[in-house]
């Protein structure tokens, strides 16, 4: 995936106990190669079924692609980026 | 004991085990006649509806009706099951507040569903009830994971913790009930109806550990949790769907059905609906709302009756027909489980059964 200067990344996190949708934004400058690479295959991939009551499910938005990654499916290279997100969410 | 009572019980053994068995044989008898609906067996069942004595005198220590509870710190890890146990069941206290709260609470849910609904824990066999504390980093959410309650501490915005509500861990632990009995598919109308199960059953365990009759409660879930960020009571009105915060969108009516591919096509959202249904329906039965109305929804669960993929309104229909059996069809119960789901939009009035439908 590449990364021009202005592109962004449409993070949304909806589900969990509280049933709360937020969003944050990224820019795609900011993510690690490995990082790029784990969302490039979330786009590839079908969505999977939910994975349990009161999980969240994230949604991932960039150059006019999406894809919708249950919890328990989320790669473990994005873990640490949906940590980075949890005081930015709105 | 459930597994005895089958079919070819003679109708006169029903009846001895419903009036004057133990706990046990007299939900299994319960459980059996639900599924028959003569009018005979209602009369039956109100009788031993009428005669059940407090479960508790039933448990000795060691033997059914006693949780086995084990607390784990996970150590803000959440890619694998935790190993440092903090509390064990029976231990005083430990040094730290969330796993305190989170064995008390599993208690309490415990409590609730043997005491009022003599099951044995989630699966009805005694599962041990484990729970992880301190789950994830800055993690805004707790959940059943099919083994295990999850709890995060919050990110302190959002969410200050989720221990300290009650009706948060009688809603998870509702959950595991909920896999193991209908299994309602995660997803739609019956995703909302899976979660609305759980807000119904966390509140009847925060009702039933607080005295509380239903027109005394809150109806609110997530009571105390919220943090600075958001602005209201609780997450969720059982009562007042769409109330409980700034931005709350649940709808109260099924005219306000929202279409979403978000949260697994809006679970959490279109439980307003069923939620609001089983609160109109306990106030006007009126008293403690798990002595009729949980009673009535629990019937459902325990006796299968409706499909893993069930809609709004077969699960309606069964409760009315759960009603009519236990109280008699056109009793109060039944009446009430009627009008409420006709209130919130899900039923009308042809799709209600007569009173003589339900009886032959």
């Amino acid at each position: 995936m590449s990364a021009g200067p202005r592109e962004t990344l449409h993070v949304e996190r909806s589900g969990g106990f509280g049933g709360l949708t937020l969003r944050a934004t990224v820019p795609l400058s900011e993510l690690g190669p490995d990082e790029r690479t784990a969302i490039e295959e979330c786009f590839q991939h079908p969505p999977s079924p939910p994975s349990g009551p009161d999980r969240f499910v994230y949604r991932f938005r960039a150059h006019g692609r999406e894809a919708l990654v249950q919890e328990d499916a989320l790669p473990a290279e994005l873990q640490p980026l949906v940590e980075r997100l949890s005081r930015r969410w709105s | 004991m459930r597994g005895c009572i089958c079919s070819i019980v003679p109708p006169h053994l029903f009846e001895r085990f419903a009036r004057s068995g133990t706990a046990e044989e007299r939900e299994a008898a319960l459980g059996t006649l639900s599924i028959d609906h003569s009018i005979r067996t209602v009369r039956v069942q109100n009788a031993a509806l009428a005669a059940q004595p407090t479960r508790r005198a039933v448990a000795a220590h060691g033997e059914r009706g006693q949780p086995n509870r084990t607390i784990f710190d996970a150590r803000h890890v959440s890619n694998r099951h935790a190993t440092a146990v903090m509390r064990t069941e029976g231990q005083e206290p430990c040094h730290d507040d969330a796993a305190n709260q989170a064995y008390d609470a599993l208690g309490d849910t415990y409590r609730f569903y043997w005491d009022v609904l003599t099951r044995d824990s989630i699966n009805d066999a005694a599962l041990p009830l484990l729970g992880e504390v301190h789950f994830g980093r800055d993690y805004d959410n707790a959940f059943w994971d099919g083994e295990r309650m999850m709890f995060g501490d919050g990110d302190g915005r959002l969410f200050t913790g989720f221990t300290s509500a009650l009706e948060v861990v009688g809603h998870e632990l509702s959950h595991g009930v909920t896999g193991s009995t209908i299994n309602l598919l995660y997803t739609g109308q019956s995703g909302a109806l899976n979660e609305s199960i759980s807000d119904v059953f966390g509140c009847l365990v925060k009702q039933y550990r607080l005295g509380q009759t239903a027109d005394q409660a809150t109806w609110l879930i997530g009571e105390g949790i919220l943090g600075p960020s958001m602005h209201g009571a609780a997450l969720r009105s059982m009562k007042t769907p769409g109330t409980a915060y700034d931005g709350d969108s649940q709808p109260a009516n099924m005219s306000q059905y929202v279409t979403t591919a978000e949260d697994n096509g809006g679970v959490h959202t279109n439980s307003g609906i069923p939620n609001r249904a089983f609160y109109l329906a306990a106030t006007a039965i009126g008293g403690f709302a798990w002595e009729r109305a949980g009673r009535i929804w629990y019937q459902v669960s325990v006796n299968r009756m409706v499909s893993p993929d069930a809609q709004f309104h077969t699960y309606a229909q069964a409760t009315l027909t759960a009603a009519a059996t236990l109280y008699g069809a056109t009793s109060t119960e039944a009446r009430a489980v009627a009008d409420a789901w006709g209130e919130v939009g899900v039923l009308t009035a042809g799709q209600v059964p007569t009173a003589a439908a339900v009886a032959s």
